[in-house]
């Protein structure tokens, strides 16, 4: 066994400016939300698409966002320039929805390694 | 470490840690592998821990155990637009024997998986599972992971709703959008004598509140309360959520949701501290996945088992964690190996307990209600329409109001209809 997980990076700390309150006026963006939690990055991405083809067909059949951008809750999934997905693996939250909901099983899905990732102070 | 262990736990949820409390205190070496920080840093739930069924594995809990409130009250709200219909019920019996409470996972299971650790077993954390490992004749031997392999006697996967060591494994196919709910929840932090003013508590005492209804998509929302926090959020099923054509939609739901007139005033003023989403296996019994195979069982929200209809989940991931654990200490004892036959009984004892009972009893359930959205849509919208005419006041004789309701209730969903529903519901539910 090796112990390089030992090595951390700390991507998105704690934000300990002003908290949002829940208010009507005041939507919190995704981005605002995750900056709340502990967050270590695992350098090399955990969530990939297999063939950005294969989105592109989604999109022509399922229309956009296609179905991994309406479930993520975190939008890791953004469709750019109406040809690729791009991945911001380090928004995720570790859910697995997208994986389910792929119609053509085209997201590579795996656990960040050594402890990375979303660390919850509640959960 | 030593180069094989009896019993080796993917998981240190409360599964995971139900599991290693039971192999070790009978003397197996056991190892558990948590992926996260520490046990509990990727674990999220709404908030409700049933007292009984958790003082049957760790008798007198509530002494060390990180509790939040007991809960003295549940609260049903069923919404509409800007009004909602409320059903709730409180009692001192609750009070002076609390049924349930409420927690963080966070902080839950980390004291939890210490438990496991103070029976004796080894906890590995920072430790992500990978796969099984198989000898020639297909029986799993050991676990995989990302620091190396590790041998086994026998595998016990409490690794989750995600479910992928036994999807690895060959023991089920990916699961079906249908049969899976994604939850996004927010924790947000109030004084805690506003916290008892807002929900006339005192004390340690503590109120679970779920809502329904007041929008198309079908959903089931919760507000907890906690000492000094509030836990809310919401789940919907996945396939359901699928066809609304926008971005995020659990995020949009639950701002949906915080932004009801009757929701938003519990939240008032409130500080977001957390905001994150879990899947919530709720297929039921028809969906379970194989629960075992030759050397290795499958726990908790991994093997599906999951009460969506009475919110139960916690205690099922415990009792299918003790169960796996007397299962592979049983079949230790016999010196025979830890073959499918010898792991059979890890079945037995789910079929013998309330796990398997409930799920089996309510089995139709999670289909009779993707059958009848309106069960969860149109009936909170009626019922508070209905109770609207029935309050209001507006110079007209009653024995309008009441025609009114009447003529709402047959034109909105039909005589036959309102009948086939409670038939339906008296069936598949209360029968």
């Amino acid at each position: 066994m090796n112990s390089s997980g030992e090595i951390t990076q700390t991507s998105s700390s704690a934000s300990s400016s002003q908290p949002a309150t829940a208010t009507e006026e005041n939507i919190v963006s995704v981005e605002e939300r995750l900056y709340l939690a502990k967050y270590k990055l695992d350098e090399r991405p955990h969530l990939a698409i297999y063939d950005q083809a294969v989105c592109q067909k989604c999109a022509q059949i399922n229309g956009s966002p296609q179905p991994c951008m309406r479930l993520c809750p975190a939008d890791v999934y953004k469709w750019e320039d109406g040809k690729r997905n791009i991945v911001s693996y380090d928004n995720c939250v570790e859910c697995g929805a997208c994986r389910i909901i792929c119609p053509y099983t085209n997201i590579e899905w795996t656990y960040p390694r050594w402890g990375r990732g979303l660390s919850l102070r509640y959960g | 470490m030593p180069e094989k262990f009896d019993v080796v736990v993917i998981g240190a949820g409360p599964a995971g840690a139900a599991a290693a409390i039971t192999t070790a205190k009978a003397g197996m070496s056991t190892l558990v592998l948590e992926r996260g920080d520490f046990s509990g840093a990727k674990n999220m739930f709404g908030g409700l821990v049933f007292t009984k069924p958790t003082a049957e594995i760790i008798p007198e809990f509530w002494k060390t155990a990180p509790m939040e409130r007991k809960i003295i009250e549940y609260q049903y709200w069923l919404l509409s637009k800007e009004s909602h219909v409320q059903v709730s019920h409180r009692n001192q019996k609750f009070v002076k024997d609390f049924n349930s409470f409420t927690a963080f996972r966070a902080r839950f299971d980390k004291w939890f998986a210490a438990q496991a650790e103070s029976s004796g077993a080894t906890l590995l954390t920072r430790t992500t599972a990978t796969g099984v490992l198989k000898d020639s004749t297909g029986k799993v031997n050991g676990v995989s992971t990302d620091r190396g392999d590790i041998n086994a006697n026998v595998v016990i996967t409490c690794d989750g709703a995600n479910s992928l060591i036994a999807k690895g494994a060959g023991l089920h196919r990916e699961w079906k959008p249908q049969d899976m709910a994604i939850a996004v929840k927010e924790t947000y932090s109030l004084p805690k004598d506003k916290i008892e003013e807002r929900f006339n508590i005192r004390g340690d005492e503590g109120v679970a509140l779920m809502i329904y209804g007041g929008r198309e998509e079908e959903y089931a929302g919760f507000v907890y309360t906690n000492k000094d926090t509030i836990s809310f959020g919401l789940g919907a099923i996945m396939s359901d959520l699928a066809k609304t054509k926008s971005q995020n939609m659990p995020m949009q739901m639950l701002e949906w949701l915080k932004s009801h007139p009757s929701v938003q005033r519990l939240l008032d003023g409130a500080a977001l501290r957390e905001y994150t989403a879990h899947l919530i296996p709720e297929g039921g019994y028809n969906s379970i996945p194989p629960l075992y195979t030759d050397g290795m069982m499958v726990c908790g929200d991994a093997a599906m088992l999951v009460n969506a209809l009475n919110w139960e989940g916690t205690n099922f991931a415990m009792f299918s964690g003790k169960f796996a654990g007397q299962t592979a200490i049983a079949a230790k004892k016999s010196g025979s190996g830890f073959s499918a036959s010898r792991l059979a009984g890890y079945q037995a004892y789910l079929e013998d307990s309330f796990v398997l009972k409930d799920l089996k009893k309510f089995r139709d359930v999670p289909h009779f209600i993707a059958s009848h959205k309106h069960f969860l849509t149109l009936y909170p919208e009626l019922m508070n329409d209905l109770l609207y005419k029935f309050f209001e006041v507006d110079g007209r004789a009653k024995e309008e109001h009441l025609k009114e309701m009447k003529k709402e209730l047959y034109s909105k969903r039909g005589r036959l209809g309102l009948i086939k529903d409670a038939i339906g519901l008296y069936r598949k539910v209360l029968s």
